[in-house]
């Protein structure tokens, strides 16, 4: 049962694109992560040009997050106005980036800088995620009614001295607006370098650092991935007319339906037990990328990266 | 003089028979049930048949399938630095075909002598000499047009866009006709594409014939590439739309099953 992607200019099996769609809409529901970081390269890895593999890859997040968020809204688990300051960061953090990407272009062998970006940071957050998720496991620390939250921690209460204070309700937070700004901005920035969504990194962010419960930390995330994956579209769509619709239109058929099952999965599961999974993943994406890096290609020859991610 | 005449006359007609070459047969012999192929959204690639009648039994068939459209292409040649494999040149690669394809129905080392493999310019050596690249980052090296040659057919190779396949064409049992089904992959992209098949017997071209197959986006799959290519800010803001309804959409039926 063949389908014909129009814009990518090649066919696949219906049910595979189903079946990618579905077990990243999974991942997402359950970690709150947008999944381009594990969407793009599954694309990929099945045949699918990178640069409309990036491009229909944030509209198709967009529908699974638009879901998952609308689902968390009604469970009471986005912080709207932590989601806006962080957003706001995002989009700077962005413009900066995608200006920084520009000038590394220029200089030459980009994609092997973000390769190394990639293995780096993956591989601190993953690690950091997974060797805390074990502690915590290990010691069978009472999970909170919201999930074996960090609570407050020395960045959190450095952040809490600076000025232009806000007082965040659902993360139950008083703290200056230059912090969650900071982290929108630099998940904005290292989003534009690496061609990611970004949950990855901000879902962290959030937990670790802004001191936020996993839960609403998850809500909050995949409120600001609709957005910024909603105007990612449209700029990929206008500048590079490489968003395949019908390539989209496939992907949202499994991944809507993977999303509420993730969603429900992450109800029972603790907070711990939802890092250390997302950390393991993190891990082994970082380690498939290190060993690209590393082993002697198939073949030295090949297409000059088209532009793309998000 | 009789006598004379007679013997000029017998010369000329030996010279006929031995010296000159046989006129090519513009009649030929193949024959296309279609000449084109529609890219709908259920397209996966397309087989289109080739009849023929051989002009002499014996003949060697050849068809070589070649695109009309032909960009030019960045490629990047990988090298090691330290430990990691990346990118430490950067090419231009023109005068090669987006798709070629050469079958035959014996060996081709059989059926072409040198002269006619110049004459016809088929084959991977003839795209090699044709080839041009231009360097546009990193050294130069003596071997680049070599090994940027080499990876680039297995890149098309792999992808179902080039190939050099010989006794594929088959010839029925009275030597008089052949049947041969082409298959176009699905990355084949729009445009023409001239399908040149030669008769070929002891080193001599018998009959030549040369037809062309358009392939064409139809229905959603041409609205989609038209509207992304002209309307592409609408296009955005549909997509994003979709996007949302659907999510939406999701959302309120896995309501409706009470599951939170």
């Amino acid at each position: 049962m063949d389908i014909f992607l129009p814009i990518a200019g090649m066919s696949f099996n219906f049910l595979v694109i189903v079946g990618v769609g579905g077990l990243v809409g999974f991942l997402s529901g359950l970690f709150g992560v947008g999944g381009g970081f594990l969407l793009t390269p599954l694309l990929i890895m099945i045949g699918v040009p990178p640069s409309v593999a990036a491009a229909s890859d944030s509209n198709q997040i967009c529908a699974a997050a638009t879901s998952g968020a609308f689902s968390h809204w009604r469970l009471g688990n986005v912080d709207l106005k932590m989601g806006l300051v962080i957003l706001i960061g995002g989009v700077v953090g962005g413009t900066v980036g995608v200006q920084v990407v520009k000038y590394l272009r220029e200089m030459g062998n980009f994609d092997f800088v973000i390769r190394a970006v990639y293995v780096l940071i993956l591989g601190g957050v993953g690690s950091a995620m997974f060797v805390e998720s074990l502690n915590a496991i290990r010691k069978s620390k009472a999970a909170s009614a919201q999930g074996g939250d960090i609570g407050p921690n020395k960045f959190s209460l450095f952040f809490a001295r600076l000025p232009f204070k806000m007082h965040f309700k659902r993360s139950g937070l008083e703290t200056s607006a230059i912090f969650p700004f900071s982290a929108g901005f630099l998940v904005g920035f290292l989003a534009a370098l690496m061609g990611v969504g970004g949950g990855f990194i901000m879902v962290p962010t959030m937990i670790y650092i802004i001191g936020m419960p996993t839960i609403v930390a998850v809500g909050t995330d995949l409120f600001q991935i609709v957005i910024t994956t909603a105007n990612v579209t449209l700029q990929q769509a206008i500048t590079n007319h490489t968003v395949d619709l019908v390539l989209v239109v496939v992907l949202f058929t499994g991944s809507v339906i993977g999303a509420q099952f993730g969603v429900r999965a992450s109800r029972f599961l603790r907070g711990e037990q939802i890092r250390i999974l997302l950390s393991i993943i993190v891990l082994l994406v970082m380690v498939k990328m290190l060993f690209d890096l590393l082993v002697t290609p198939d073949n030295v020859i090949g297409l000059a990266k088209a532009a793309g991610g998000h | 003089m009789k006598r004379t005449f007679i013997k000029t006359l017998v010369f000329v007609v030996l010279s006929l028979i031995f010296f000159v070459p046989p006129v090519r047969g513009e009649t030929c012999f193949t024959l296309l049930q279609e000449k084109k192929v529609a890219m709908g959204i259920g397209f996966g690639g397309d087989t289109i048949r080739f009849k023929g009648t051989l002009p002499q039994p014996g003949a060697t068939v050849i068809v070589q399938v070649k695109s009309e459209n032909n960009p030019s292409l960045k490629l990047v040649r990988k090298g090691k630095v330290v430990f990691f494999w990346m990118s430490v040149k950067q090419f231009e690669v023109s005068h090669v075909p987006f798709l070629y394809k050469v079958f035959s129905s014996k060996n081709l080392t059989e059926a072409l002598n040198e002269n006619l493999k110049k004459e016809l310019n088929i084959g991977y050596d003839a795209l090699k000499q044709n080839l041009r690249i231009k360097l546009l980052s990193g050294k130069p090296s003596d071997d680049d047009l070599s090994v940027v040659f080499d990876g680039f057919l297995k890149m098309k190779e792999k992808a179902g866009l080039y190939g050099v396949r010989e006794n594929v064409i088959e010839i029925n049992k009275e030597n008089s006709s052949f049947m041969f089904d082409l298959h176009f992959s699905d990355r084949a992209v729009e445009g023409n594409y001239a399908i040149t098949c030669w008769a070929i017997k002891d080193g001599v071209i018998l009959g030549e014939t040369q037809e062309t197959i358009a392939i064409e986006k139809v229905g959603l799959s041409r609205w989609f590439t038209y509207m992304a290519q002209h309307h592409s800010a609408v296009y955005g803001i549909i997509a994003v739309v979709i996007a949302i309804v659907v999510g939406l959409l999701a959302g309120f039926i896995f309501r409706g099953k009470g599951g939170h």
